[in-house]
């Protein structure tokens, strides 16, 4: 994992291996302080000699401004790096999003895919500074304070010997006891937010049913429980600064005991003791720097998993060298296909088998969770089907160039949406180099001409994310426009009417036909009216073509399309 | 581009200073009050702590002194047991202090999240429309976190550190009044030093919180939006837009994180500046024998001056997380100062006749109280009603229901049709005219009372996380199981739900469950079966049903509308033609009613409207 993640530190390898010098230095400068200090209290002080008082002074002063430069480059390197790392590893991962596949989408869900970026990518990057900063601080602060202190006198360090163990073994006890405890916490906390989320979605259903009482309850229950984990896992990771300082007075109190005696009977000199005594605090502070580092690493390997599943997660489905760019003709055919969904037990698509021509209006419906809109989508190749072939110009799909095959097959999803921007921003997403010309055109056709030319601005008009500030009607008439601006040889409609009322739908289709008349278009409704002009109507039923044919004949021969038209025809006057 | 990014800095919050400090800290201290003693209990132990730190390494002086001077081993134990004391109890206390704050901390924002959340129960609908999930969302999570921090740590942690830094300076002043007034030439430097670090920090923070709003706000969208972008090849695009933000993202957090973390080196050389300087002139003080200098006085000194920029920097870090903390006490208790629903009615359904089928109107007068029974009439009379001001939705909307009759609302997209449910209901207050139920005036009914009366299927099916069952049975909490499966017949949902692998257990999860739209839409249908309203509104509860399942569902929904008032918004003409009435909305206007047969016959709107299935015979 370790090596993985170091590639991402491409283009700051230099401040990366930089940071860690500067901040050696800058540690040496620290170390060494206390070293100087002990010169001026033995040479200086005790033999009553200014000049050395001066001497070594001086270079104290000195060695604080090596300090100061090198800390503040380590400072800025290590950011530097660290932020660096941060955004190739989020450039990274949200590159190689962009090549997932719709199973590979089905697979994640987007909501943690968001988190990941921001959340998981962030605490990356901090981790990285840290460890810049820190991993490298800590433990030679801790070694050349040892080696110091030795230096001074052997027998004294040894106390550290008894004391460090001690206090680090307590460390290392209160961060395996509280690490699991952690993602209990974090348990709590996601079922917490769970019921707010739900409760704000679902408020007009909590004040209809006056259940407020009820979801407060709820609620509070897991409030509690927050509550009670979080003071539990507190109370024992506060322990660990009593327990450190604890251990650094007695490491004190022990030097000064057993240095003390020494230097009464003469065998330690007073300087040796000062000096001592600022290494103590110095081996315990960089003890503690350790363990935050610790605490920090088990808390960001949960996030460099969750990254490293993004970057590593294989791409299903993948476009072939050399594949063919050019789509001959409008034609479609499905030979003998099934289709099963990742994780689902049964087929969603059972051996199906359709010729279409090109030019041809097909209507397709059936009931919900009919697999209308699987069908389509194996079309330009947002899944693969596990059996059987899928043809569009007579050649099959998996053999095309994907982005050639997705330019001239054009699919308005069933769950559309329009992007933050302006009007002609989201037009120009069908292809980037259409003039104002043909975006109207496109807006024409799609029945949108009249509202966006009311709309301030009319193709300036900015676009809300979302679309929120176009009724739902109209966000599908702009999706429509959008797919159709790519000029495609193929347009499927998923449900792309369903909020349009009829009237509006009614012309739509009108001037769709005559506008589309080489394009095979596929639609997909739930209305019979919407495709009952189609040159063919599929029923589909449970994942299999249960009827093919125009209105007439499936009125005669199709039993669920009759049930579906009669039921329908109920709202109508003989 | 520019207005789309105040857009986002409107939404999303990149606000850390609190508006009124003072009025904030004491509305937060009063949710201490039922812990006070054990607040002010932990802040004195930490203070204890802090001043114990102090006054220990004060025990230098005699120590080194004595061993200087070569007192004896005596002398040197019995300092050594006073120091050791100082030290243990300073410690004992900071931890007890630690374990009270965190007592203290988590009961107090338990309590706040508790009042968030019930007062969130009864703000008006208009709260919730307006404001994003996102938004509220973080009062629970980052805000009330910030506040514990503040609670558990920011406070003790600023507090002790004035003490360790006013502690420490009074203990220089009066070991070496000389030494301290060179240190406070440096001590200085580092004051401002800090102020002016802290500045330039805190404005690059400002910028990367904005540049990462940015960023994130761009990978919420396009991730959301990642099947459309794949259909139509916009993936280069899409990444390069990414590239930028992402760009931007990393050079604001280089300068934020790089003067963030620069103040520990400088603070460093300067702290060690000033130790040089003192040890120079102390140590010159000490071998001419001046102002009383000595070795032990002098290594007192020097550990004091180790320990005074420490408090300075910690102080510095400690103010931006309390301030931001209060801006975050502040959103939450700007929510909870919001306006709740207004609900002054005082005639209520007797509720223990009302579920044994009869069911009166308790009317306050001055002898008590009268008996009304319910009937389920609805009248609406020159109902106007604008969510926005000047945009009228409905405009002058007059009709009326009998007891038991289907009311049917049709209409195209954006006429108002749903909204007539959220005035009924009283989720939003008509602006003018009145909405009668049973001849009372809505507003004087209780909110509570109105609502129990009222059923509604809405078009979006909102289900919770819990059981099949559970979600059924939150229409009437005291429902048997027996009276679960009996709705989930009535709603032609038992037959699916049997099969699934736990049944009536089966937890209906929220993204990407095992159920259907449809039966989503089935399983809400017998949560208000169950409720048993004897008003139904039914707004356009089938549109994510497919036609056959619709019908499945039809004779259900008939059953459920024997005998109750009934209006329904309707989308698909099918839906509404067995109608006593059906009002035709335009513009907010009804410009037609009458039944089927009638309206058909008048060729008018309605008329138009069916035309797409009307050629066909």
């Amino acid at each position: 994992m370790l090596k993985k993640l170091l590639t991402y530190v491409r283009g700051y390898r230099v401040a990366a291996v930089l940071s860690p010098i500067m901040m050696l230095i800058e540690v040496g400068t620290d170390v060494t302080t206390p070293f100087l200090m002990r010169l001026v209290v033995n040479e200086g002080v005790l033999q009553r000699d200014a000049a050395a008082v001066a001497h070594y002074g001086s270079l104290m002063i000195l060695m604080a401004f090596i300090g100061f430069i090198t800390g503040g480059t380590a400072s800025y390197l290590g950011s530097r790096a660290g932020q660096g790392f941060g955004a190739n590893l989020r450039q990274a991962m949200f590159r190689k999003i962009q090549m997932f596949s719709f199973a590979n989408l089905d697979h994640f869900g987007t909501a943690t895919l968001v988190t990941r970026l921001s959340t998981d990518a962030q605490r990356m990057a901090q981790t990285a500074e840290m460890t810049l900063r820190m991993a490298v601080r800590a433990p030679f602060m801790l070694i050349l304070a040892t080696v110091m202190a030795l230096s001074i006198n052997t027998e004294l360090a040894f106390i550290f010997a008894v004391s460090v163990p001690i206090l680090a073994l307590a460390l290392y006890a209160i961060v395996r006891f509280a690490f699991p405890k952690f993602s209990q916490l974090q348990d709590a906390v996601d079922r917490l937010n769970g019921v707010v989320n739900e409760n704000l979605s679902a408020m007009r259903v909590v004040k209809g049913f006056v259940r407020e009482d009820y979801e407060k309850k709820k609620f509070e229950k897991r409030n509690s429980k927050v509550r009670d984990i979080s003071i539990r896992i507190f109370n024992v990771i506060v322990f660990s600064m009593p327990m450190m300082f604890l251990m650094m007075y007695a490491t004190m109190v022990a030097i000064l005991w057993f240095g003390g005696i020494k230097s009464m009977d003469g065998q330690m000199l007073a300087g040796d003791l000062i000096g001592f005594l600022t290494y103590i605090t110095q081996i315990f502070i960089s003890l503690t720097m350790l363990t935050m580092l610790l605490v920090n690493y088990v808390r960001a390997k949960a996030s460099a998993v969750r990254c490293l599943e993004v970057i590593d997660t294989k791409i299903d489905l993948e476009s072939p060298v050399d594949g063919i760019t050019e789509v001959p003709s409008g034609d479609i055919s499905f030979e003998h296909v099934s289709f099963r969904y990742a994780g689902m037990n049964e087929d969603s698509l059972k051996d199906v088998s359709i010729q279409i021509k090109e030019g041809q209006k097909v209507g397709i419906i059936g009931a919900t969770g009919s697999s209308k809109t699987t069908l389509v989508m194996l079309l330009s190749r947002l899944y693969d089907p596990q059996e059987g072939v899928v043809k569009v110009g007579g050649i099959d799909v998996k053999d095309y160039d994907l982005r050639a095959l997705r330019e001239q097959v054009s699919v308005v999803l069933q769950k559309n949406r329009l992007f933050s921007g302006t009007v002609r921003e989201n037009m120009q997403f069908g292809n980037e180099t259409a003039t104002d010309e043909e975006i109207w055109e496109a807006l024409d056709i799609a029945s949108a001409k009249e509202f966006i030319s009311e709309k301030d601005g009319a193709l300036d008009h900015e676009v809300e994310a979302g679309g929120g500030n176009f009724s739902g009607g109209q966000r599908q008439r702009l999706t429509i426009a959008r797919a159709l601006l790519k000029k495609p040889k193929i347009l499927i409609l998923d449900d792309a009417m369903s909020a349009v009322d009829m009237a509006t739908e009614r012309r739509l289709k009108q001037t769709l036909a005559a506008a589309l008349k080489d394009v095979t278009v596929l639609t997909i409704a739930q209305r019979i009216s919407s495709v009952q002009d189609s040159d063919l109507i599929l029923v589909m039923d449970e994942g299999r073509i249960d009827g093919m044919g125009d209105h007439e004949t499936l009125l005669k021969t199709n039993t669920i399309y009759r049930e579906v038209f009669e039921s329908q025809q109920q709202g109508i006057a003989s | 581009m520019s207005r789309r990014m105040q857009g986002r800095r409107a939404g999303g919050k990149t606000d850390h200073k609190p508006r009124n400090v003072g009025k904030t800290t004491r509305r937060i201290f009063s949710y201490l009050d039922a812990y006070r003693w054990r607040f002010f209990l932990g802040l004195f132990l930490i203070a204890i702590q802090s001043l114990a730190g102090v006054a220990g390494n004060a025990m230098l002086l005699p120590i080194v002194n004595g061993i200087v001077d070569g007192r004896g081993i005596g002398y040197l134990a019995s300092n050594l047991a006073i120091m050791a004391a100082i030290f243990v109890s300073g410690v004992t206390a900071g931890y007890i202090g630690s374990r009270s704050l965190i007592y203290v901390a988590e009961h107090a924002v338990h309590q706040l999240r508790g009042e968030l959340f019930a007062k969130s129960q009864y703000l008006p609908m208009k709260f919730f429309d307006t404001k994003s999930h996102g938004e509220v969302m973080s009062a629970y999570t980052n805000d009330a976190e910030q506040v514990t921090t503040a609670l558990e740590d920011t406070i003790s942690n600023v507090m002790s550190s004035l003490l360790t830094f006013v502690g420490t300076f009074v203990m220089m002043l009066i070991l070496s009044p000389l030494l301290t007034a060179i240190a406070l030439g440096l001590m200085l430097v580092m004051l401002l030093t800090v102020l002016l670090i802290s500045r330039f920090s805190s404005r690059y923070y400002k910028k990367r919180q904005q540049a990462m709003g940015d960023m994130n706000g761009f990978v919420e969208e396009h991730i959301r939006g990642l099947r459309v972008i794949k259909v139509f090849n916009r993936e280069p695009q899409t990444i390069e837009g990414f590239s930028k933000r992402n760009e931007e993202t990393k050079k604001h957090s280089t300068l934020a994180s790089t003067f963030g973390t620069a103040m520990f080196p400088l603070m460093g050389s300067l702290a060690m500046v000033q130790y040089a300087v003192t040890a120079i002139v102390g140590a010159n003080l000490a071998i001419a024998g001046q102002a009383g200098m000595s070795l032990g006085l002098l290594a007192t000194f020097l550990q004091y001056t180790r320990n005074v920029s420490r408090p300075m920097v910690m102080i510095s870090q400690q103010i931006g997380t309390l301030l931001s903390a209060l801006a975050g006490a502040e959103r939450i208790f700007a929510i909870l100062d919001d306006e709740p629903e207004v609900d002054t009615g005082t005639i209520e359904l007797s509720q223990e006749d009302f579920l044994s089928g009869d069911c009166y109107w308790r009317v306050p007068n001055e002898n008590g109280a009268e008996k009304v029974p319910v009937r389920g009439e609805v009248v609406f009379e020159n109902v106007s009603f604008s969510y926005v001001e000047g945009k009228k939705v409905l405009d002058d909307v007059s009709f009326y229901a009998k007891p038991g009759q289907r009311i049917a609302l049709v209409g195209s997209t954006g006429a108002g049709k749903t909204t007539i449910v959220q005035l009924l209901t009283r989720f939003y207050e008509i602006d003018e005219g009145r909405i009668l139920v049973d001849g009372f005036d809505i507003r004087d009914i209780k909110k509570e009372s109105l609502r129990m009366l009222t059923g509604i299927v809405l078009q979006d099916v909102h289900l919770f996380s819990d059981t099949v069952k559970e979600n059924i049975r939150f229409g009437n909490i005291e429902a048997s199981d027996e009276d679960v499966y009996e709705a989930a017949r009535m709603a032609n949902a038992d037959n699916f739900i049997q099969p699934l692998e736990h049944g009536y257990d089966t937890e209906i999860t929220v993204e990407g469950g095992s159920l259907s739209q449809g039966q989503r839409q089935m399983i809400s249908i017998a949560r208000s079966a169950i409720a048993e309203p004897l008003l139904l509104i039914l707004d356009e509860a089938t549109s994510s049903v497919d036609t056959r399942t619709e019908r499945e569902i039809g004779t259900a929904m008939n059953k459920m509308m024997e005998g109750r008032t009934t209006l329904v918004i309707a989308h698909r003409l099918s839906t509404v033609r067995n109608a006593n009435a059906i009002m035709v909305l335009e513009n907010g206007r009804i410009i037609e009613r009458g039944d089927h047969d009638e309206l058909m016959a008048q060729r008018g709107r309605y008329y138009e409207l069916n035309v797409g299935t009307a050629d066909l015979t």
